[in-house]
């Protein structure tokens, strides 16, 4: 049959195909966040590599979303909302430590979840964009409004001003504020979160997520993206699929929430609005939708503009810049920078097809006598 | 359940389907029995792909029956009918086209896969067992329906021939009872119809009931055991190959009427 | 309470105007076009800069408002078929989020565009071209001769479009496509161009409505499209998308329910925001077809 003769034809170069070379890199890219307090501990760098590890955990949980399940999320920062508003209310309410209040974070997200993607996601997934874009504003609203007294009277949650003095975290009775001596070297607080948060964001964001889309949960969320009927004739159930993708989703961002509020020690309602759920978005897009090193680049990318934008105007209009990007990438790239169909973004389709052509050229008669053998 | 080969495992009673005025199927009859195959054929419009899609769950019928291994399916979701054992492939090809040909078979495998969303997570060894076992099965179809490519690559690469293959693949997959192929044939070659002839009734050996809807009336006529003919979205016959062809209303709706011949019958 | 209806019915027409937009276009390609909410908002930027740049237009008052109401209804018009031309059309045929992603994307563009030309600070509408404040007393209420020359302006345009739908042959073609996009190909109906009619009928409209909004609340600001262009989406959708007059109909309703939920709410507008989106949200649930649409059988 045609396969056997025309599939090595279409193979790209043996070395690009190879996923040891995705290794590799993912090794690289980890010793290098390890490796980076060590080089360069100042405030400024571990406030923004901190950050850019906290959208990298984001992105991925939106890539879950987006990338996996084809659903359009614009209200994501709804959950990370939740998340820093239910860890600061149980924390100060009950005065319980701060892993404590994880599970309640959780539990919180899914509930949100199922409150609005319930409903929402038997209808036309288009639906599902304009409901989550209007919940982001609810929950943007609501947060802005909010005024909560602790059980003791005084206030906790305080409307535009948000919630103030955030438990660090702290297990058994050592917090991060305490700082770590390993070996006569002093660890100070900011670096051990930023080992925080990069290692939650590598684990669970990076390695949890892309090995969640390799099992069985992640190829229904792919077939349902892909053929919503097709996946149904296959037996799987495609509502409670993607429910599943947006409550994990909602999960991850609720977390992401958790580990900024504890960054920041204070809840802002303002950091909330539309153009935070966008930027994540746009990290998934313009990395690679479903894309495991596009999003990681993707989420970087968009976390570290305005600190590699030198120039002040540049980075002011960073917003105009990524509009414009996202829709060349949607016209002309539309798989992301990185796609996820590919093992490394140079191996693209076009180089694939060059490399096919030559090979035809070089094999010449070959090629073309096994196609009449195809068709005989 | 075991049956005896003459068990009726699909039995359509009285099938109405409309979209706003247009009736699209018309008090359809019939029954599908253990490890027959069976070709639904008639013009075009006739109603038959409409009637697939009522028995396969994704249009909800106005009104009528359907039952499957004795059950009523007439309200089941399309992914229960097929964990019930009803599977079936498109008219258009629909396969996963950002997956890999193996992943795409996997999917077929979806419910009866023993592995929680955190056994992937974790990485656990039921993890590896049911991944392990799960592509077994789908290299052992995939192998079945006569593919020898690399099934690492994405679907789109692959001829149009072979896109059929590997959706069949997918569809035994789901360890069906019922098969039911929407136009299987269109757009295959001469050969290529040949080998899909041959294919069918391997999957007929296997036990596997097949439903045919299809335009290429030799392959039809070739490997069908019983033939519905519809017409308007009525059943217009029902009988093997050689009734069929001798049947006059057949004629009548393939040809339009003809005195003459209706005379000479 | 008189005055809460007068207040909603004119913000409802204001929604109105722009729910016509989002409405036909998601009629006739099934497209959200998160765009069209900035579209509003570029037409009042535009109407703002030709009011004050042109010297001499102040001594025309009333006539020179409404040349620049229609000149700016045509330039987002066009700006709405450029959109349409550069970032849809290419992609009509790829699957629905790339389409869904690049309106989003089209939408910052025009924001952050906007933003950098006319700057980020609340623009204040020329005093002169604001509308009069005389007004008539109607029962225990008042409505100022503005809004009621804006309201009838509004209502002017809906009517007119409703004709021009119902009543000729481009406005056939729209209908035809809206239902099935194959077939009126087929019936020799030119698609492309229709199309990109109804992205110059719903821009212009929504520049209308945005004009309107610079002369009645004197303030603008480059980002008052998304808010704005939110609850017209809502609107549309409680009325029904796709449907002509379920977008007006959503939009005056929407009005009406926000104003009353600021009455209701002693003055304070915080949470009316949350009870329209929350309204969105109960209708997409419980009747996603909104009041006038209708159940549609979705074919394979």
């Amino acid at each position: 049959m045609a396969s056997a003769t025309i599939a090595p034809a279409l193979k790209q170069p043996a070395w690009t195909n190879d996923r040891n070379v995705l290794r590799v890199l993912a090794i690289v890219f980890v010793v290098f966040v390890y490796v980076l307090p060590l080089i360069d501990d100042s405030t400024k760098t571990m406030d923004f590599m901190t950050k850019a590890m906290i959208y990298v955990f984001l992105g991925m949980g939106l890539n879950v979303v987006v990338g996996y399940a084809g659903l359009l999320d614009l209200g994501y920062i709804a959950f990370y909302a939740i998340g820093a508003y239910t860890c600061g209310i149980l924390t100060q309410a009950f005065h319980i430590p701060q892993w404590a209040a994880v599970p309640g974070v959780v539990v919180a997200c899914i509930i949100a979840g199922i409150i609005i993607g319930g409903p929402t996601l038997r209808l036309r997934s288009d639906y599902l964009a304009i409901v989550t874009l209007g919940f982001g504003e609810i929950i943007r609203v609501t947060a802005r409004n909010l005024t909560i007294d602790a059980p003791d009277g005084s206030p906790m949650v305080r409307g535009p001003s948000g919630m103030a003095n955030i438990e660090q975290w702290s297990f058994g009775g050592w917090s991060f504020t305490d700082g770590l001596n390993i070996g006569g070297m002093f660890i100070r607080e900011q670096v051990i979160f930023y080992y925080f948060v990069t290692t939650i964001a590598l684990v669970l964001g990076v390695f949890g997520i892309s090995r969640l889309a390799n099992g069985r949960l992640g190829r229904a969320w792919k077939a349902v993206r892909d053929d919503e009927d097709a996946a149904e004739a296959m037996g799987i159930n495609t509502y409670t699929t993607k429910i599943t993708a947006y409550i994990i989703g909602a999960v991850w961002a609720g977390l992401a929430g958790q580990l900024s509020a504890t960054q920041q020690l204070s809840i802002a309602p303002t950091s909330f609005e539309f153009l935070f759920s966008a930027l994540i978005l746009m990290a998934v897009v313009i990395g690679g939708m479903g894309s495991t090193p596009g999003v990681v680049l993707g989420a970087m990318f968009v976390s570290l503009v305005p600190n590699l934008l030198r120039n002040y105007e540049w980075a002011e209009n960073r917003y105009l810049y990524f509009g414009i990007l996202l829709v060349v990438v949607m016209l002309f790239r539309p798989k992301g920078f990185w796609p996820a169909t590919d093992i490394l973004p140079w191996s693209s389709e076009k180089i694939h097809k060059w490399l096919t052509a030559r090979k035809a050229a070089k094999a010449g008669k070959d090629l073309i006598a096994t196609e009449e053998d195809t068709y005989e | 359940m075991s049956e005896t080969p003459r068990d009726t495992l699909l039995e359509v009673r009285d099938l109405v389907l409309r979209f706003g005025g247009v009736v699209a199927v018309d008090g359809l009859n019939m029954s599908v029995h253990a490890g027959e195959i069976v070709s639904v054929i008639g013009p075009n419009g006739a109603g038959k792909t409409s009637a697939f899609n009522c028995i396969s769950g994704f249009y909800r019928a106005n009104s009528g029956s359907i039952r499957f291994l004795g059950q009523s399916i007439l309200r089941r979701q399309p992914s229960t009918i097929t964990k019930m054992g009803m599977a079936r492939t498109f008219q258009n090809l629909r396969l996963f086209k950002e997956m890999s040909i193996l992943d795409n078979v996997k999917t077929g495998a979806h419910y009866r896969m023993k592995q929680h969303w955190f056994d992937a997570l974790l990485h656990t060894p039921a993890y590896g067992k049911s991944e392990r076992e799960c592509e077994d099965d789908a290299r052992y179809w995939l192998d079945f329906v006569g593919f020898k490519g690399d099934t690492s690559m994405y679907v789109t690469a692959l001829p149009y021939g072979e896109q059929r293959r590997v959706e069949i693949a997918r569809a035994l997959m789901t360890k069906p009872r019922v098969l039911m192929l929407d136009e299987p044939a269109a757009g295959l070659n001469h050969s290529e119809k040949q080998g899909l002839i041959e294919l069918i009734r391997r999957i007929q050996a296997l036990g596997i009931s097949i439903v045919l809807i299809e335009h290429d009336m030799g392959l039809v006529m070739d490997i069908s055991e019983r033939i519905i003919v519809l017409n308007y979205g009525k059943e217009i016959a029902d009988g093997t190959p050689d009734e069929i062809r001798n049947d006059p209303l057949v004629v009548e709706a393939y040809l339009g009427t003809d005195e003459d011949e209706e005379d000479a019958e | 309470m008189t005055q809460v209806l007068i207040d909603g019915l004119f913000l409802g027409c204001v929604y109105a105007l722009i729910a016509l937009g989002y409405s036909m276009v998601y009629g006739i390609i099934k497209l959200l076009n998160f765009a069209h909410g900035d579209i509003f908002m570029f037409g009042a930027m535009i109407a703002f800069t030709m009011l004050t740049a042109v010297p001499g237009l102040q001594s025309a008052g009333i006539v020179a408002v409404f040349g620049v109401l229609i000149l700016s209804m045509f330039l987002t018009g066009g700006t709405g078929v450029l959109i349409e031309a550069v970032a849809y059309k290419p992609l009509r045929s790829a699957p629905r989020l790339s389409l869904l992603i690049t309106a989003v994307g089209m939408s910052f563009v025009l924001e952050y565009g906007v933003k950098q030309f006319w700057g980020s600070k609340s623009i204040t509408w020329p005093q002169w071209a604001q509308m009069g404040a005389g007004s008539i007393p109607i029962f225990d209420g008042t409505i100022t001769i503005s809004r009621l020359v804006l309201m009838a302006v509004s209502i002017a345009l809906m009517v007119g479009l409703g004709f021009y739908i119902n009543g000729t042959r481009q406005g056939r073609a729209m209908r035809a496509i809206a239902l099935d996009q194959r077939a009126s190909t087929l019936m020799g109906v030119d698609v492309n161009r229709t199309i990109s009619l109804v992205f110059f009928i719903g821009s212009a409209l929504a520049g209308a409505a945005g004009v309107m909004f610079g002369m009645y609340y004197g303030a603008i600001g480059f980002m008052m499209g998304f808010l704005l262009g939110l609850k017209a989406f809502t609107a549309a959708v409680i009325g029904g998308i796709g449907n002509m007059y379920g977008a007006m109909l959503g939009g005056l309703t929407l009005g009406l329910i926000e104003r009353t939920t600021v009455y209701f709410c002693n003055g304070d507008d915080s949470w009316k925001d949350v009870v329209s989106f929350g309204l969105l949200i109960l209708f997409l649930t419980l009747r996603p077809t909104g009041i006038l649409g209708d159940r549609v059988v979705e074919r394979m």
